[in-house]
């Protein structure tokens, strides 16, 4: 197998620009403009993108190329644009080594777009601790905040022990079949069957949740997303999930693909309670950061009834519900980001009245949360409405009625911020100001998340074909 | 090829074998009378105060230890490189190239952030 | 068959007559070091003991013999009585792949001065080196006393920064020969020293050396004066000479290779291979006595930041540079 090594071409510019920004962080002061770069780089880095061949393997198997793949890269750059702009919003609020937080959110950017096209299990887990560990640090970036220390601590030390099982799960598939690519390991897998690989497969879903946060690695989620700073909150509710929802199709759908019946309970299992558990604690939420880390976990939950599903309408389901999700974090993040630099505050009573204060921002976060809960006419309705589709296919009729009375009840606790934010009146009533750059932003943002709602068919059509590659 | 290791194994027996010997025939001549006041540690005649492996010890010591984990594995990249170099020629001394470059501007980096000041 | 127990044979009597010698050789090692030190003081230095004084490391042998084994009470007692002797073996371990000569026939059968030749010879003895930094540490951990606590953490600290720079020195003499055998690395060397192609190379493989055997100027990790001797304060008796004697070898490993690595090994003219050897070694490892009586020490700032920051540096320019003449 040949090295290839022009599939990487977008990798490698993100991670020229990455060491160009360590340079020049040496010599720059005002570190915003270290951002200014990661901007650019993220540009380049999608032009690239765009350009590179669609379809190969590089580097002896170990990293594959194909529609999937790049779907997941754009949306991981999305990700990394929206995090910078938000990140260099929140400059002022970071105290110490301002440069690096630019560098090691695009760090963990690389480790996703590796992630995205990790093709072997060796690949895998480097790329997925190189986000992983970008991420401790970020939590805990806010050193003299106890809840940051906190949150990291809590981060590093669920994830360690998730890496632990994930890499324990590994090396049990590693000694069934006696190989790391995932396609020798496909191969093997076919040929027979023993009890290590079911116990292999169940540690490598455990592990797995972590990054997902969903049951049973859920716990450091609501903690984390509340003391980390904002910036790295998004990264970790949009990406990182997006990251390991991306390893979770390619190593179940492709890989394990051929023993679905040894995992397919688990997951619906793991599914339903997520779902239960995730929208039921987000309710009594007073911290608008928490509440979004529990919408989150429900989310994981849904995003599960794909996986259960284990068709191509389940695979597509899920990266049209990833595309919508990302968009309607983005939108909901970025308003509680410019929000919280005027209040301070990311309690949910903070909310009173943004509409009389700045109707664009509480519009924004108006469309993101409900995109989430999946009200027509946004995105996230057409997204949940396939995911329960692709569910009522596969007879997973249960799991799809449990999902649509979760999504229900998730409409309450969403309609409370709105509900803050509408109708109730304001004691302060100045008007926050927003440049045009950050107008114009929100207002792209909410574009695309009404846009996927009212005229879906093209993605969808375009993901459908996508969505062969995993199986 | 496995009996150039042989000798590693019999020395190490061997030297083990001498030290315990030595410390056995010194056990027989030595005197043994200790009391709980002689045998406190060290602390300059007065009275020890409390743990000293509890392990509250600088951080700095940490970051030496991962920059050096960072710079062995360099160092081991580069001993068989080194052995294969008159045979891959420019392309290889480029690739290391790259390599120590890279790692170059780590340093540089822990350098210019202070990581290798004693003196905070 | 024969010829195989044969050859283990021979290696056993090897093992043993280095590891005697390498026992034995502190002996004169520890009087020719007092006396250096008295006559570059002005002195006479031990005179008591034997003509001249020659017999005074037997005396002191004696001495620590009969000692009493104190063990602090706080003291980790397994790990206590265990480090000296971890610290111990890897300085003797080296020796393995060490060559003191070409091939030479012994009682009809033809035979090597050295143990093993390995064909990773240099990466072995770095990798077992390393191996010393556990007794250390573990040293001055299981004593729970703070000074050798300190000493400990010091020293290792000490061995790691300089272990980077001593590696990286040699690369430039593996480039240029192709090899890791010190064999084909003495051989290499037939007609011109290496020391004239790596002048940087070996200098600092010198200091890093230096640093390493934990000489002066770089004896931070024992340092009377602020340390109380460092991570073997609360040693006594044999264990305290089983860790002098890890630095006397240690001393003699790092001259050894410095002559095996930069000043042509063996090779020397009129004179046989072996006294041309033992030569080159003495003369540096009279160097090192020479410099511990002559140099003031470093403070451990200065100490680090010598290791990271000049020699680091240094030394990764130099691999550069040989790189670009050689491929």
């Amino acid at each position: 197998m040949p090295l290839n090594i022009h599939l990487l071409i977008p990798e490698l510019v993100l991670l020229s620009f990455i060491i160009l920004m360590v340079i020049l962080d040496f010599f720059v002061r005002d570190k915003r403009q270290i951002g200014v770069v990661g901007v650019v780089g993220t540009v380049v880095t999608g032009l690239a993108l765009i350009l590179v061949p669609k379809k190969g393997s590089a580097l002896m198997g170990l990293v594959i190329q194909d529609p999937a793949a790049v779907f997941f890269k754009f949306l991981f750059l999305i990700v990394a644009l929206s995090i910078l702009y938000m990140a260099i919003l929140y400059d002022e609020r970071i105290k110490h080594w301002k440069g690096e937080f630019y560098i090691l959110i695009l760090f963990a950017i690389l480790g996703m777009m590796f992630l995205a096209s990790a093709y072997d299990f060796i690949t895998l887990f480097v790329s997925l601790e190189l986000m992983a560990v970008s991420l401790y640090i970020l939590a805990t970036y806010m050193k003299d905040d106890t809840r940051s220390i906190e949150a990291g601590f809590k981060y590093l030390v669920t994830g360690a022990l998730a890496s632990g099982f994930l890499l324990y799960g590994i090396s049990f598939l590693y000694g069934y079949t006696g190989y790391t690519g995932f396609e020798e390991v496909a191969g093997a897998l076919g040929q027979g069957r023993g009890g290590f690989l079911t116990l292999g497969l169940f540690l490598v879903i455990l592990g797995l949740t972590f990054k997902l946060s969903s049951i049973p690695f859920y716990i450091w989620a609501p903690d984390v997303y509340e003391g980390s700073p904002t910036p790295v909150t998004a990264l970790i509710a949009a990406g990182s999930k997006t990251a390991g929802f991306v390893v979770a199709m390619r190593l179940l759908f492709t890989v394990l693909g051929p023993v679905k019946e040894e995992w397919i309970g688990l997951v619906v299992f793991l599914s339903g309670a997520t779902i239960l558990l995730g929208n039921l604690a987000a309710m009594p939420q007073k911290n608008i950061k928490r509440m979004l880390a529990y919408a989150g976990i429900g989310s994981a939950g849904y995003l599960l009834i794909g996986i259960a599903a284990a068709s191509i309408l389940g695979a597509e389901a899920m990266m049209f519900y990833l595309l919508t999700y990302i968009f309607a974090i983005i939108g909901s993040f970025l308003a509680i980001v410019i929000f919280s630099r005027v209040s301070g505050s990311d309690s949910i009573d903070a909310y009173i009245g943004l509409s009389r204060r700045s109707p664009l921002l509480a519009a924004t976060l108006f469309i993101g949360l409900l995109s989430l809960a999946g009200v027509p006419p946004l995105g996230g309705f057409i997204a949940k409405f396939y995911i329960f589709a692709a569910a009522v296919k596969e007879g997973l009729i249960g799991l799809a009625v449990v999902g649509v009375v979760m999504a229900i009840v998730s409409m309450y606790y969403f309609l409370l911020v709105v509900k803050r934010m509408y109708l109730i009146e304001p004691e302060v009533v100045e008007p926050i100001e927003l440049n045009l750059l950050t107008r114009a932003t929100l207002y792209g943002v909410n574009i695309v998340t009404i846009l996927l709602g009212i005229y879906p068919g093209p993605f969808t059509d375009w993901l459908m074909e996508v969505a062969k590659d995993f199986f | 090829m496995l009996l150039d290791y042989l000798p590693v194994l019999i020395m190490a027996v061997f030297v083990a074998f001498i030290a315990t010997m030595t410390l056995f025939v010194s056990s027989l001549v030595r005197p043994s009378r200790p009391y709980p006041k002689k045998n406190q540690p060290y602390e300059c005649g007065v009275d020890p105060i409390g743990e000293a492996s509890t392990g509250r010890i600088r951080i700095h010591y940490f970051v030496i230890a991962i920059l050096f984990i960072i710079f062995d594995v360099e160092t081991l990249y580069l001993f068989p490189w080194a052995v294969v170099l008159k045979e891959i020629g420019l392309f290889g001394y480029i690739e290391m190239f790259i390599f120590i470059f890279l790692l170059l501007i780590g340093l540089i980096y822990a350098w210019v952030k202070g990581a290798l000041e004693w003196e905070s | 068959m024969l010829d195989l127990f044969m050859t283990i044979f021979f290696m056993i009597i090897k093992v043993i007559g280095i590891t005697l010698i390498l026992l034995l050789l502190p002996v004169p090692l520890t009087w020719l070091e007092r006396k250096v030190a008295g006559h570059i003081q002005q002195r006479l230095g031990p005179m008591r003991v034997g003509w001249h004084g020659l017999l005074q490391p037997i005396a002191d042998g004696i001495k620590l013999l009969t000692k009493e084994d104190n063990i602090p009470i706080y003291a980790d007692k397994t790990l206590f009585k265990l480090a000296p002797i971890i610290s111990l073996i890897p300085p003797f371990l080296v020796f393995v792949a060490v060559p003191f000569g070409e091939d030479v026939t012994l009682f009809g059968r033809k035979t090597g001065l050295y143990i093993s030749d390995m064909n990773i010879g240099l990466l072995y003895i770095f990798a077992v080196a390393g191996l010393e930094v556990y007794g250390v540490i573990l040293g001055g951990w299981a004593s729970n006393s703070k000074y050798a606590l300190l000493g400990g953490l010091r020293c290792c600290a000490q061995l790691i920064s300089y272990e980077i720079p001593l590696g990286f020195s040699v690369m430039g003499v593996i480039m240029l020969t192709g090899s890791m055998s010190l064999l084909d690395i003495v051989e290499a060397q037939s007609q011109i020293w290496n020391v004239v192609y790596q002048p940087i190379g070996f200098f600092v493989f010198l200091v890093a050396g230096i640093a390493e055997a934990q000489r002066i100027p770089f004896d931070l990790a024992e340092a009377e004066g602020d340390l109380g001797s460092g991570y073997h304060t609360e040693y006594s008796g044999m264990r305290f000479a089983f860790f002098m004697l890890t630095e006397y070898i240690v001393m003699l490993t790092v001259s050894v290779l410095i002559v095996l690595l930069f000043f042509g090994g063996w090779n020397g003219p009129f004179l046989p291979p072996i006294v041309w050897f033992i030569l080159k070694v003495g003369f540096f490892v009279y160097l090192f006595m020479w410099f511990r009586f002559t140099f003031p020490r470093y403070r451990y700032d200065q100490l680090m930041s010598i290791g990271w920051k000049v020699l680091l540096p240094l030394s990764l320019a130099n691999i550069l540079i040989t790189g670009i003449f050689l491929a």
